[in-house]
């Protein structure tokens, strides 16, 4: 947890890139960005905030259904994620599956917290002698977080993938194209825009399954289940 | 990496293959490839449950297809900044997470204080009724200064202390001012503990409860809140003490209590 001492400022690749005009320039690879934060590059955590703050932060809001807790939350993420980066292992995996954990625990924090609250205001208001005796469950106002976090860590995987790619699924997938029509409308052999679908798909489990792997307390449930 | 290796080890089937099955799309594929690609899932669990795994992500990333991504407000960035960049330039950091969120939402403070988190997820409509409470506490004789309409009483309680001898601790009314509705608090010997005193409205249910504000002049104040609050069983008025410790839940010792009736 603690930064190590010494040449912590040491210009890499996302202090450069930050002070260039274009910061949505090419994007550098995760494995780049992993290793810049392991660095103490703080212009690396800039770059990874630009990047996966708004996952985080849409995780926590709906997870938590409420604004300002998720502002919090996605707050506390970031300067965990830095204050512990030298835990962190720099893969091309790594990283967002590394965050999301990090936001899944808050969001247990927080929704233990609520438990608790619930439980402390049942006792304020049995003095009261109205409470009718039944026990105030800590229910999370937000969705179900596993299901949430698969969809959304998937949603935002997609958006992330470097163009072809990016434009085939979301033609495949979301607009329900052919390939076939795929192929027409980007002018790219049929066997190309199989191929796109195809490893596009294996990459989009690929991110998903570190993602859910990435909580040790609390093992994913097979997402297999969640199949149509 | 994957569960499914590369043809070449022999073990395990084409992982492109295992896609092309998930995306029912195996036009391109022999009748050679395909017969051996169900025979090899027939007899092997680990690439079964591949298909089945990459049948579920085609599913999420369909589900997906109406996910909007919000990003966060821009001063949380600016608090992660100034909290993480002043910790690369010198070693202390002890300030802790806590400190961290006081930075970015000092002006939420009392917000946050007022509504306890697992409150918070009910609305921001709650969340803004703590809100307007303190500012119309903060600003006492409102009501005073406006004499021209009479504000129509609602709903009234007598509060009284919550030990065995249930001693006069004055009173509260919900008034409807114009198109506001506020809870007009005037309590009497609540006694003087050193701290904060905090107004609350509990359900009549037991188990939810709003903080609507501080009783941050003497012992009375108004309150605004929304009117469906009392529809929905909001009606124990209680004052609460709070030691100055920034916990914003109600610290369990209520300085005097009544029940809004009519």
């Amino acid at each position: 947890m603690r930064s190590s001492p010494g040449s912590e400022r040491s210009v890499t690749v996302c202090s450069v890139i930050n002070e260039g005009p274009a910061a949505a320039s090419d994007q550098r690879s995760v494995r780049e960005l992993a290793a810049g934060l392991q660095a103490g590059d703080h212009g690396c955590l800039e770059e990874i905030f630009r990047r996966w703050s708004s996952l985080v932060h849409t995780i926590a809001l709906r997870a938590l259904g409420s604004a300002h807790e998720a502002e919090e939350v996605t707050q506390l993420v970031f300067i965990a994620a830095w204050r512990s980066r030298h835990a962190l292992v720099a893969t091309d995996q790594a990283l967002p599956a590394w965050l999301v954990g990090i936001t899944r625990h808050r969001i247990a924090d927080r929704l233990a917290e609520r438990a608790r609250d619930a439980r402390r205001v049942s006792a304020v208001a049995a003095v009261a002698a109205v409470s009718d005796g039944e026990g105030p469950g800590g229910e999370p106002a937000g969705e179900d977080v596993e299901a949430l976090v698969q969809r959304l860590v998937v949603a935002q995987t997609l958006a992330e993938l470097p163009d072809p790619r990016r434009t085939i699924l979301r033609l495949a997938f979301h607009e329900d194209l052919t390939h076939d029509q795929i192929a027409q409308r980007t002018g790219l052999p049929l066997g190309t825009v199989k191929s796109h679908v195809r490893r596009g798909l294996l990459q989009l489990r690929e991110t998903l399954h570190s993602a859910l792997a990435e909580l040790p307390d609390d093992p994913p449930r097979a997402f297999g289940g969640g199949a149509r | 990496m994957s569960p499914a290796d590369s043809p070449e080890s022999g073990h395990h089937a084409d992982p492109q293959v295992l896609a092309a099955l998930a995306l029912e799309d195996t036009a391109d594929l022999s009748a050679i490839e395909l017969h051996a690609v169900h025979a090899h899932l027939a007899g092997c669990a680990e690439c079964a449950a591949e298909v089945a795994s990459l049948r579920a992500t085609l599913a999420l990333a369909r589900d997906g297809a109406d996910e909007a991504l919000l990003a966060p407000p821009p001063g949380v960035w600016q608090a992660i900044s100034a909290e993480t960049g002043g910790e690369a330039r010198q070693p202390a950091e002890e300030a802790g997470d806590a400190a961290a969120v006081r930075q970015l939402s000092r002006d939420q403070e009392t917000r946050r204080r007022g509504v306890p988190a697992w409150l918070a997820g009910l609305a921001a409509a709650v969340t803004l009724i703590a809100g307007l409470g303190v500012g119309y506490a903060l600003a006492p004789g409102a009501a005073e200064e406006s004499p021209a309409p009479q504000p129509e009483v609602l709903s009234s309680a007598a509060l009284a202390s919550l030990d065995e001898e249930a001693a006069d601790r004055g009173s509260a009314q919900v008034r409807r001012d114009g198109d506001r509705v506020v809870l007009h608090v005037e309590a009497a010997g609540l006694g003087a503990p050193k701290g904060i005193r905090e107004v609350w409205l509990i359900n009549l249910d037991g188990t939810r409860m709003v903080a609507l504000g501080l009783l941050s002049n003497g012992e009375s104040g108004d309150f605004e809140f929304p009117k469906r609050l009392l529809d929905e069983g909001y009606r124990i008025v209680d004052i609460s003490y709070e030691p100055d410790d920034g916990d914003p839940v109600h610290s369990g010792r209520s300085l005097a209590r009544g029940t809004l009736e009519g």
